[in-house]
């Protein structure tokens, strides 16, 4: 047995010690004049910040949101078991802030940023505050380039572009987070090198779960992880277990590490799953801080509350590095009523609204986008010009057939032009329905729209449009690669290679006809 | 916590009446008076808090317990905080007035705890030091703490001046634990 000596161990010792010397030690404290429900109001600590972090005892922390004549209120971000009155508090003289790092990628992090994933401390050296003021003018430029999220009725309808804001609204069990995970997998394609090689910058995705169950974010996790989207995700979580302030500052967190990555010129995507539960938990923290109750017992500040933070989402210029931050909140609403209150403050603040409705989700429209109201304030500026020519079209026609279809329920005897705008829109949303965890890559939604609106689907029966997309495209994938890589590297579609769409088509259109007889 | 909001405005029409009256040293030492009495009896308390005993009861006691003892400013002031129904604050009021009073005069109170009982001279130059750190005339109590288990810690408004062996050692630990140079 080796032998271990003891003054070796004394070197040892010695070298961990050295450096530290014996000096007093000056803090500001103040006492703990009232605790519970996860906030403290406290005597002294006069010279505290608004916001600043302030240490309790046993590893509790806490943030300081209330500066009052005689006392200062706080939320703690810990047990409030832990602390009784009486107790003292230090001051730590930083603002709340967060441990920021590329450590962070493939994680699940609390809103503190420590991992809950039991797979190791995570190694980072910056902090950066949680709360930030956003951007001005000069630092920021137009949304330009498109963030795909390989679903068709989105990318084809409501185009997403980069440093966008983009809302998720609909009624429970519609398919919100769905959208949002599959835009999250379909950013895998951003880190493959054919990417790289037709221009397409990859995209890092952090998901901020606010007021879930744990199974459910488990089983985010798990899907991610099976579809390799783990690589460049972080998850933030602060379950509806967790006291109502570690609530309150997740969004802010995944702005704060989102913009960490937008900073060094990177293309960020933070989902907020979901703000109607965040304006919840800062309802009561707020009630609890005595705070003035406003409409529906929110307080007054429940708008900036969410403005701050998607005012965060931003296209740096070029000069900063040309990084972007892309936000999709996510809104539950009662109902289908999206007058209420968080609702309508959450779709004035953002660039647009993805309408999901539950009518259409139970009839198998999926994903349950209602198209009529659904919009992206940024537009056409976040497509790609292909996209752009095939996809207006779409639109048209699909707003034509809604009109139509009403009045087709009355009625047998149609003219011939109705008849044929009715198997037109029917086709189209066949066309934009898609399965969940299985997002499309720009060019294949681009030949299936194109087909879709010149009307080369039109005489196939309405059951069999999916199969022929899957099949179509299959061929597509093994016969005219060609074709689609032209159109990816390209990003315009001429009509050359309209042309040979619409003749490879017809060619399998002949022969699909034949297997369904 | 609303009581000291009240306190505090009691006290600092206090302030502003001492102030203006010609023997403000006086004043200081009728209020101490009064602060003593109420602090060594508990009866004298709980006439002032109960809300029973009616106003011209309180004032008679008043005036016949510190007649010849305190100044005619301060008995009527006494009595007007009686008229308002504040008189349950008054012990509150009194200890936010001698507050103020020693912010007005540049004095800060300084509370050390020690390790083990200081000689004189020792005690000597910790109030200098002390002095030359606040820049301001102190006023200190001190008391043993042997759970420091060596120095002292001093508490200086909010600041607390920790040069105690426990707390040197609460440091020493989390950089043990951390392994990092970073203190406190």
């Amino acid at each position: 047995m080796p032998e271990v000596r003891p003054d070796e161990i004394t070197a040892v010792l010695r070298k961990q010690l050295s450096g530290f010397e014996k000096e007093i030690d000056i803090y500001d404290v103040g006492t703990v004049l009232q605790v519970g429900d996860g906030i403290a109001r406290l005597y002294g600590l006069s010279k505290v910040m608004a916001s600043e972090l302030i240490e309790f005892p046993n590893d509790v922390f806490g943030m300081v949101l209330n500066l009052e004549e005689d006392n200062v209120g706080c939320i703690l971000f810990g047990e409030d078991t832990k602390i009784k009155e009486g107790d003292t508090v230090k001051r730590t003289k930083r603002v709340a802030s967060m441990p920021v790092g590329e450590a962070m990628l493939g994680r699940v992090i609390n809103p503190l940023g420590q991992p809950i994933d039991g797979r190791g401390s995570i190694k980072t050296d910056k902090f950066s505050p949680l709360e930030r003021k956003a951007l001005g003018v000069i630092q920021r430029q137009p949304v330009k380039q498109p963030l795909q999220t390989g679903l068709k009725a989105i990318d084809g309808m409501v185009p997403i572009g980069r440093g966008q804001r983009e809302l998720i609204i609909g009624d429970r069990q519609t398919g919100k987070t769905a959208v949002a995970l599959d835009t999250i997998i379909n950013q895998r394609y951003t880190h493959t090198e054919k990417a790289k090689k037709d221009g397409v910058k990859p995209v890092y995705c952090i998901y901020v779960a606010i007021g879930q169950k744990g199974s459910t974010v488990a089983q985010v996790v798990t899907k991610l992880q099976e579809m390799g989207a783990m690589d460049y995700t972080t998850v933030i979580f602060a379950s509806a277990s967790d006291p109502a302030p570690l609530q309150f500052i997740a969004p802010y967190a995944g702005a704060t590490l989102g913009e960490f990555f937008r900073d060094s010129g990177r293309d960020v995507l933070v989902v907020y799953d979901d703000l109607s539960k965040h304006a919840a938990a800062y309802r009561q923290v707020s009630l609890l801080l005595r705070r003035p109750p406003g409409r529906e017992a929110y307080p007054g500040d429940v708008f900036y509350l969410h403005s701050r933070l998607l005012e965060r989402a931003s296209k740096l210029s070029d000069e900063l590095g040309g990084g972007s931050l892309t936000a999709l909140p996510i809104i539950e609403t009662q109902a289908g009523d999206i007058a209420a209150y968080i609702p309508t403050n959450v779709i004035s603040i953002t660039d647009g609204q993805i309408f999901l409705e539950p009518n259409l989700f139970n009839s198998g429209v999926r994903p349950a986008i209602n198209v009529g109201i659904s919009v992206s304030r940024v537009g056409g500026n976040a497509q790609i010009k292909a996209m752009k020519k095939v996809a207006g079209r779409l639109r048209l026609d699909l707003a034509q057939y809604r009109e139509l279809e009403a009045f087709a329920k009355f009625g047998s005897d149609l003219d011939k032009s109705t008849q044929q705008q009715l198997t037109r829109g029917s086709h189209l949303v066949e066309v934009l329905k898609q399965r969940q965890y299985v997002p499309m890559p720009v060019e294949n939604q681009l030949v299936m729209i194109y087909l879709g609106t010149s009307g080369s689907l039109d005489e196939l029966p309405l059951q069999h449009v999916g199969r022929f997309e899957k099949e179509f495209l299959e061929m597509m994938e093994m016969r005219h690669k060609d074709l689609l890589d032209t159109i990816a590297e390209k990003k315009e579609l001429t009509d050359e290679i309209a042309k040979r769409i619409q003749s490879v088509a017809k060619e399998f259109i002949d022969t699909f006809k034949v297997t369904v007889q | 916590m609303s009581n000291l909001r009240v306190a505090k405005r009691y006290a600092s029409a206090l302030m502003a009446l001492t102030a203006e009256s010609r023997k403000p040293e006086a004043i200081a030492d009728d209020l101490l008076t009064v602060q003593a009495a109420i602090k060594s009896s508990r009866e004298l308390r709980s006439l002032l808090a109960s809300p029973v005993v009616p106003k011209e009861k309180k004032k008679a006691v008043v005036t016949e317990i510190f007649q010849k003892r305190i100044g005619g400013d301060v008995q009527e002031y006494l009595h007007s905080i009686i008229d308002k129904r504040r008189e349950d604050v008054l012990a509150e009021i009194l200890l936010q007035y001698f507050l103020l009073r020693d912010e007005q005069l540049g004095i800060v109170s300084v509370d050390v705890r020690t390790a083990v009982e200081f000689s004189a001279g020792q005690e000597k130059s910790l109030v200098k030091q002390l002095e030359a750190y606040t820049q301001k005339k102190i006023r200190v109590s001190f008391s043993l703490d042997k759970l420091l288990k060596g120095g002292f810690v001093a508490k200086v408004g909010d600041t607390t001046l920790d040069g105690s062996i426990r707390r040197q050692l609460e440091i020493l630990r989390s950089r043990l634990k951390d392994g990092s140079a970073s203190k406190n």
